[in-house]
């Protein structure tokens, strides 16, 4: 019986033992990750693409949905308020469109465009490693 | 992941584009081999040029805004700037390495997407029967134990 139990149990919590933050269900059963959890712990690793953040300062790196990335910084202006900025890239089937809030839509391209490209293409392999266990090349589980 | 961020360093926030802390270390000029983008084919990544494409970036984003604030005066006699920007002739302008870079950034998109949802639907998002079920037999033995 105890291992029915046990059993059970296992399907409810999981087996998992390690630390790492994907297996929080382990320590709150029942509760799960939502899909904003999700992005937050994948804006975790994109904003660390970018370099180290001073302290008062934020950066987010994400992944929205299929068709939009977003970057957004906040700092402390010389004015000492506190400033921020939102940049949204937006897939579009002719290119990617750069939205920023107050300012014309304009295309991206040139080196714009190549570091982003290698900006997603880190965060793609860092994040299918760290988060989701995958492997980048296939999508295959890691072992 | 210490040596990737200093080579993906965007050594740039948008506040003070003129720090000393803009200067990336160009000094590291490894090269990462065999990189694999999604589709499965190898890139090798020159570290140093990127660091160095970091910088112009900034440089890039610098004329941008300056650009952008031309722009928005200009808006406030356009009663549609954006379709200017639409119009543009985004494609004509686009050389091929510029399509490779959309394409990569397309791909990546989706696939990132893709396994997030992939991901909540194999791990959380049990639908309810299930769940409902698991808990039944978690009753059970709890009872027979």
């Amino acid at each position: 019986m105890a291992a029915v139990f046990s059993k059970a149990v296992k399907l409810l919590v999981g087996s998992d033992i390690s630390s790492d933050p994907t297996k929080k269900p382990k320590k709150r059963p029942f509760k799960e990750l939502t899909e904003r959890e999700l992005i937050q712990l994948e804006s975790e690793i994109g904003a660390k693409l970018f370099g180290p953040v001073k302290p008062g300062e934020r950066r987010e790196f994400f992944n929205e949905d299929a068709k939009n990335w977003i970057w957004y910084e906040e700092w402390i202006g010389v004015d000492k308020k506190r400033q921020n900025m939102t940049t949204r890239y937006e897939i579009h089937d002719n290119g990617i469109l750069k939205v920023q809030d107050g300012k014309p839509y304009v295309y991206i391209k040139g080196q714009e465009l190549k570091n982003l490209s290698m900006s997603i293409q880190m965060y793609y392999e860092n994040v299918m490693r760290e988060i989701y266990k995958r492997d980048h090349r296939t999508g295959e589980p890691l072992n | 992941m210490s040596e990737q961020n200093n080579v993906y360093q965007f050594p740039n926030t948008p506040h003070n584009p003129n720090s000393e802390d803009n200067i990336s270390d160009s000094s590291s000029n490894e090269t990462i081999k065999n990189r694999s983008l999604h589709n499965g084919e190898c890139v090798e990544i020159d570290l140093q040029r990127a660091s160095e494409g970091a910088l112009t970036f900034e440089r890039a984003k610098d004329i941008q805004e300056k650009r952008n604030d031309v722009d928005v005066a200009l808006s406030r006699l356009d009663p549609n700037p954006n379709l200017i920007e639409m119009s543009a002739g985004l494609l004509e302008t686009m050389d091929e390495t510029d399509l490779a870079e959309y394409d990569a950034v397309k791909n990546h998109s989706l696939s990132i997407y893709d396994t997030r949802r992939v991901f909540l639907l194999e791990t959380i998002g049990r639908p309810p029967h299930i769940e409902e079920k698991i808990k039944g037999k978690l009753k059970k033995a709890k009872r027979a134990a």
